[in-house]
């Protein structure tokens, strides 16, 4: 005990007598010595963390699996374990997280009858009930991971849930709601856009359209019924599904739409009459002119381009003196001249 | 009794095609990946392979053309997701007895299992 004295008054003597610059350099050895054991230290920590992590998420994919396993193919099943793992997943939020994975894992290997029993049984679980409570509290990031896999396992029992977040200002969690109502929907998939509120931006447009070629299994549905819809975004998203899966049946609909005061959505019309080529249509389009609205005039001169002659064109009443336009006039005019 | 060898990187899904297939009365091993595989053919005789395509280390071509090669008599199942259909082909010329394609039936996988066994 002496001697460890002795030590400190010596190292005290030796700091006190020394310069202000070999007291600096020591204090900055000092503490580069202590960042880089602490550093050390948080690695040795973090690593240690991810392995229990692991051994943890092994013991919970060895439970489920046998759980599983047992309920999906086993002909000698019981209630007891189910409740059990119930009981299990309850204590532990990681455990709820690695068996839903796991599920998706099922989900996306297997088909037939198994679909329908393993969604029985994370309901049995109470997974089901865990991704409600989210739907109702959890931070929106959570939402949307809750939403997917409601859509991914076809669970559709809480739809007064997500409904409201199809109003929801973050994109991905609306975007995530609108996968999981056209995902789920054994027929009418649009019936979601009954309860929009706000305008469908191009993006959730094509990813509408991507869902229904996808990932909708059922019929077609058909997209007349939204041509009157409130909104002018669905409108045109209604008028451009017409164009692209060539529903022909509709375009009845469609002629009195040339009406319509937004030129956006006339112009959407014009260019879907014209796609699907309706000849009889040609005349009312060719109406549409008298819109003082350069990006329907264009269109009209595309139309008579693809179904008219040229004869028609020269006959238009039309005031060229917008170079875009008087442009557009020379090109129709060339392009029929060639044919 | 036949003995299967299960090639699947999830292990999760190799357990479920192990329990389904051991309920049906075959012997199963399981590998996670080309190489264990590889080491398992060389430790012990088996009836049949069921493998997947994607795998680390060797993947599923691999695996299959070093087993026709040393192991011609053993029959060997894809067990894979369709859409890799460069690797289906190559599979196939390289002489696999079946392809099923993920996601599967586990009731269709054993009624193919029967037929190539």
């Amino acid at each position: 005990m002496d001697l460890y004295h002795q030590l400190i008054a010596q190292l005290e003597q030796f700091y006190n007598g020394s310069p202000f610059y070999v007291k600096f350099n020591l204090c900055a050895s000092l503490l580069f010595f202590l960042m880089i054991f602490l550093f050390i230290l948080f690695i040795v920590n973090t690593r240690y963390r991810k392995s229990v992590i692991e051994a943890k998420r092994k013991t919970i994919e060895k439970k489920l699996s046998g759980l599983i396993n047992e309920y999906l193919f086993s002909d000698e099943y019981e209630e007891q374990p189910t409740e059990d793992f119930k009981n299990y997943l309850q204590q532990q939020s990681l455990a709820k997280e690695v068996a839903i994975e796991q599920f998706l894992i099922f989900t996306e290997n297997f088909r037939g009858d198994y679909i329908e029993r393993l969604r029985l049984l994370f309901e049995k679980v109470g997974l089901a009930d865990y991704l409600f409570h989210i739907l109702k509290k959890g931070f929106w990031a959570e939402k949307v991971k809750a939403v997917y896999v409601l859509s991914e396992l076809n669970i559709k029992k809480r739809d007064d849930l997500i409904f409201p977040l199809l109003l929801s200002d973050h994109p991905k969690l609306k975007a995530h709601a609108i996968l999981y109502f056209v995902k789920t929907a054994d027929n009418k998939p649009l019936s979601f856009l009954g309860h929009l509120q706000d305008d469908l931006s191009l993006w959730e447009q094509i990813h509408i359209e991507h869902i229904l070629r996808y990932y909708y299994l059922g019929e077609m549905p058909n997209f007349s019924l939204y041509l009157k819809h409130r909104l002018e975004s669905v409108r045109i998203f209604a008028v451009r599904m017409i164009r692209l899966f060539n529903q022909f049946e509709s375009t009845k609909a469609l002629i009195p739409m040339l009406n319509e005061e937004e030129p956006e959505v006339k112009k959407e019309v014009i260019r879907t009459l014209t796609a699907l080529n309706i000849i009889e249509a040609l005349p009312f389009i060719m109406q549409a002119l008298k819109t003082n609205v350069l990006l329907v005039q264009q269109e009209v001169l595309r139309a008579i381009t693809e179904m008219g002659n040229y004869e028609m064109l020269v006959a238009l009443d039309i005031n060229l003196n917008n170079p875009s336009l008087a442009f557009a006039f020379e090109k129709a005019q060339y392009q029929l001249k060639l044919h | 009794m036949s003995t299967i060898l299960v090639v699947e990187d999830n292990e999760m899904v190799a357990n479920a095609v192990a329990f389904k297939l051991k309920r049906e009365g075959y012997e199963v091993v399981l590998a996670l990946d080309g190489r264990e595989a590889k080491k398992e053919l060389g430790q012990k005789k088996f009836e049949l392979i069921i493998t997947d395509i994607m795998l680390p280390y060797m993947n599923g071509i691999e695996l299959i053309e070093y087993a026709k090669t040393n192991y011609p008599s053993i029959p060997i199942i894809v067990l894979s997701v369709a859409n890799q259909e460069k690797m289906v082909m190559n599979a196939f010329q390289l002489g696999v007895e079946d392809f099923i394609s993920k996601p599967f039936n586990p009731n269709e996988l054993i009624l193919r299992v029967k037929r190539v066994l």
